[in-house]
């Protein structure tokens, strides 16, 4: 499962175009993150290389990606500053839009305390930052997932590739007779009656085997310049 | 979805619909039966350069 920071989140969108997804908050970032392989066509390319990477790592996962709370560097790295420890609850996730502003908010008030009360230690009540660390083996298996999803994908578009191929295979075995009628159609057995002599619509007609009279389809190809019309009916130039 | 709340602006309505999967002519649909309607032109500019960058035009 691929975890997002907020931060690349919100680039990943801005390259995409969303011009609101800034105020979104981590549930509708998710639901976004979730409807990204469905929305993003296929063959996009976006500037930014590690954002193009990050776009096609998400639309090859299986599994939706998540935006990652806990690596929020920026905050973290005030708050370690400070010298002090925010809490960081998860009934909280819907307020990350004003992390960083909350955090400012924040620390502020904090550092004047650091200031009257230098001796005091950061409380734990007040919560600890919960670092994400993968675990070799999880990184080993994502790999491994990964590698699986690459071969599929190899595989499908061969198939893909053969299929199309075959496609074209067989338009080209139907072919066309020399004035452009598709070979055992009505329309080519009439102009196959066609010669230097000319001949009445009847005669064509009998010698096609067609009920129909193929008046407008001769002067189509008069039009076209394969045919010549006379008095008595239709001969080839 | 177009109801879900008054304070949504042109832009959070286009990404919306195009996060729900549809087309530029359903949003136009979607956008003339709604209140969106007098903002009908707005929301399909914004709409196609959505779709351009997403590989769909």
């Amino acid at each position: 499962m691929l975890k997002i920071s907020r931060k690349t989140a919100v680039a990943l969108f801005e390259a995409l175009g969303y011009k609101t997804c800034g105020k979104w908050n981590s549930a509708k970032m998710n639901k976004k993150l979730a409807e990204l392989p469905n929305t993003v066509a296929d063959g996009v390319v976006l500037e930014n290389v590690a954002l193009n990477d990050l776009l096609s790592d998400i639309l090859a996962s299986e599994f939706p990606c998540i935006l990652d709370v806990e690596t929020n560097k920026k905050s973290k790295c005030k708050k370690e500053k400070a010298g002090l420890f925010s809490s960081m609850n998860d009934n909280d996730d819907d307020d990350d839009d004003d992390d960083d502003d909350d955090a400012e908010e924040e620390e502020k008030p904090a550092k004047k305390k650091v200031k009257k009360n230098k001796k005091k230690k950061p409380s734990k009540k007040n919560g600890s930052v919960r670092i994400h660390l993968p675990k070799a083996s999880s990184v080993e298996e994502e790999k491994a997932v990964k590698k699986e999803k690459a071969v599929k994908k190899e595989k499908t578009v061969k198939k893909e590739k053969t299929v199309k191929k075959e496609k074209t295979v067989k338009k080209e075995k139907t072919g066309r007779d020399r004035f452009g009628a598709k070979l055992d159609s009505v329309t080519a057995r009439f102009n196959a009656a066609l010669s230097k002599k000319t001949k009445s619509m009847k005669d064509l007609m009998a010698e096609s085997n067609i009920t129909r009279n193929y008046t407008d389809h001769a002067r189509k190809l008069v039009e076209r310049g394969f045919i010549v019309e006379d008095e008595k009916g239709f001969k080839i130039k | 979805m177009d109801n879900e709340s008054d304070n949504r602006t042109i832009e959070d309505f286009v990404e919306d619909m195009v996060s729900d999967g549809r087309s530029l002519f359903q949003i136009q649909v979607v956008a003339v039966n709604t209140r969106w309607a007098n903002k009908l032109e707005e929301i399909m500019n914004y709409s196609k350069k959505l779709f351009e960058k997403l590989g769909h035009v």
